[in-house]
């Protein structure tokens, strides 16, 4: 690998790494601020329990449990979409799958968290470790979480070593932490070798994780018999879920990092085009797994199931319910399907809709059901406290700040990755069309 | 000099071994953990084969990966040009 070319071409995208302006310490004190705010209202419930916040009988998970699930949706853009671009050799992913893959980290991370948060009693998820049942969707979750989480850093890290070897050989700060991270990569043709069989069998082994991570989580819902929660396709409803909040998360960061740092060069509209049908066939997924799992309901119309209905339909959840169908459907469908919107911001728009629409959903599904349990109990009311709202704000803090850091220690776009693509991508599409399509003497002699 | 760039070399290799061996404790770690479970279910007599089969699943994930992210430092290693 010529270093120097790759330098020469491409050395916007090592500018964020050692320039730093004045707006990145402003943006990144305010989000400290928004997170040590957190950390204190965290550091209060610790101290006093589970009562400073909205949660009580029957509406014992709120807010926490609405998060942990949104995150680990989130966590989907990233390893998910990146193993299925590069497992179907789709070349406009160059500049995208490092993005992803970054994003999948961080969620993971966060989302991790909150059943930890969630506990009165912190300390007591060691008892998981001496006495857990095997037979929960809660020990399978912790299972899975880890797997995907260990499966998603190293699949993050691999295609990072070329990059991290780069940065090695051009000297400055954190030069020993580059040299330790990069393994002694140099670029010989057994080095290449090996990275990329070794990020070819992970990226097959990614896709059943990533699956399984949100399968299992929706089956802590769906393994007991609460109404509304009790539902065959809940596996495959929260797995389309979390691909369609993942790719509009990806669709914002890349806006966010396209402004921030000049990468319209690296980002161009074809990508964020790509991505935009792909969020619309999400949305449209999106909207027939909601359909099928409601219409279901109210056509068995048992009494339990329809209360739930109701309260969503045209009860206390029905704001939330509508602004969710509004959110995840009608926008992204009209900014997307039409050629006028369909431009950098109308897709902005309709992502940043669908990540509010998505949290939404599991506002809708976590809460009604606890609100309207089968016991003879009256509705039950939650209004999230300060401290919820704030170690929501906090969450959100630090995937923005933790994606901060990550430019400042690593290049955002695959920079190796960009430089085969320039050098090989042509040879190797034109080849593989040649592969698909019939030769010219075949349709001749088929005309003769 | 050359003594001060073998042991850098060798303080080097000292870190990255210790970072590869966080992976193979997570690893070792879940494995504890998931045969802790098992024998649990045995213990309370409950559902032993579907905890059996859940941690057969766990574990040989946790070693697949591992074994990959050994197979590549080491790889890279042995991958270098001759004579760095």
């Amino acid at each position: 690998m010529d270093n120097h070319q790759i330098l020469d071409e491409d050395e916007i995208l090592f500018r964020p790494i050692y320039q730093t302006g004045k707006g990145f310490y402003v943006l990144a004190a305010a989000l400290l601020t928004v997170f040590m705010f957190g950390v204190v209202m965290y550091i209060r419930q610790f101290i006093f329990g589970l009562g400073v916040t909205g949660m009580n009988e029957p509406v014992t998970w709120g807010f926490y449990i609405i998060s942990f699930v949104f995150f680990i949706g989130i966590s989907h853009a990233g390893t998910l979409i990146s193993a299925i671009l590069r497992l179907s050799k789709a070349e406009w992913r160059r500049p995208i799958t490092r993005m992803a893959e970054v994003i999948t980290g961080i969620v993971l991370l966060i989302g991790g968290l909150h059943p930890i948060i969630d506990l009165g009693r912190p300390d007591r998820i060691l008892n998981i470790f001496e006495r857990g049942r095997l037979q929960s969707p809660l020990l399978w979750d912790l299972t899975s979480i880890t797997a995907y989480f260990t499966a998603s850093t190293i699949y993050l890290y691999l295609p990072l070593i070329p990059d991290i070897a780069l940065l090695r050989d051009r000297g400055g700060r954190f030069n020993k932490l580059y040299t330790i991270l990069s393994w002694g990569y140099e670029g010989t043709e057994r080095q290449k070798h090996v990275l990329e069989r070794a990020i070819n069998i992970l990226m097959i082994m990614v896709i059943p994780i990533a699956i399984s991570v949100h399968t299992v989580i929706s089956w802590i819902f769906s393994m007991t018999l609460q109404p509304g929660w009790h539902s065959t396709i809940f596996g495959p409803y929260f797995v389309v879920g979390a691909i369609f909040s993942g790719i509009a998360a990806l669709i914002i960061v890349m806006i966010a990092f396209r402004k921030a740092f000049h990468f319209d060069d690296y980002l161009k509209n074809i990508h964020f085009n790509y991505l935009g049908t792909l969020l619309l066939v999400m949305s449209l997924l999106w909207f027939y797994f909601t359909f099928a799992e409601y219409l279901t309901t109210f056509y068995g119309h048992e009494p339990p199931e329809m209360r739930v209905f109701l309260y969503k339909f045209t009860g206390g959840y029905s704001p939330f319910f509508w602004l969710m169908v509004f959110c995840n459907f009608i926008v992204p469908v009209v900014f997307l399907s039409n050629k006028k919107l369909k431009t950098i911001p109308g897709i902005l728009v309709a992502s940043i809709a669908v990540v509010i629409g998505m949290w939404l959903e599991r506002l809708i599904i976590v809460v009604p059901s606890l609100a309207n349990p089968r016991l003879p109990f009256p509705t039950g009311i939650y209004i999230p406290s300060l401290t919820e709202i704030s170690l929501l704000a906090a969450a959100i803090a630090a995937f923005i700040l933790g994606f901060m850091v990550f430019s400042k220690l690593f290049p955002l776009i695959s920079i190796w990755e960009i430089k085969v693509g320039r050098e090989e991508s042509v040879r190797i599409v034109s080849e593989r069309l040649n592969e698909y399509l019939p030769s010219k003497g075949h349709i001749r002699k088929q005309i003769v | 000099m050359p003594g001060k760039i073998k042991s850098f070399f060798g303080k080097l290799i000292f870190i990255q071994i210790i970072l590869l061996s966080f992976l193979w404790m997570l690893a070792a770690g879940m494995t504890l953990l998931l045969i802790n479970l098992v024998h649990v279910s045995y213990e309370v007599n409950d559902h032993q084969s579907a905890s059996i089969a859940i941690s057969i699943l766990g574990i040989a994930i946790f070693w697949v990966l591992a074994g990959i992210l050994t197979y590549v430092l080491f790889g890279l290693y042995k991958g270098r040009k001759k004579g760095a």
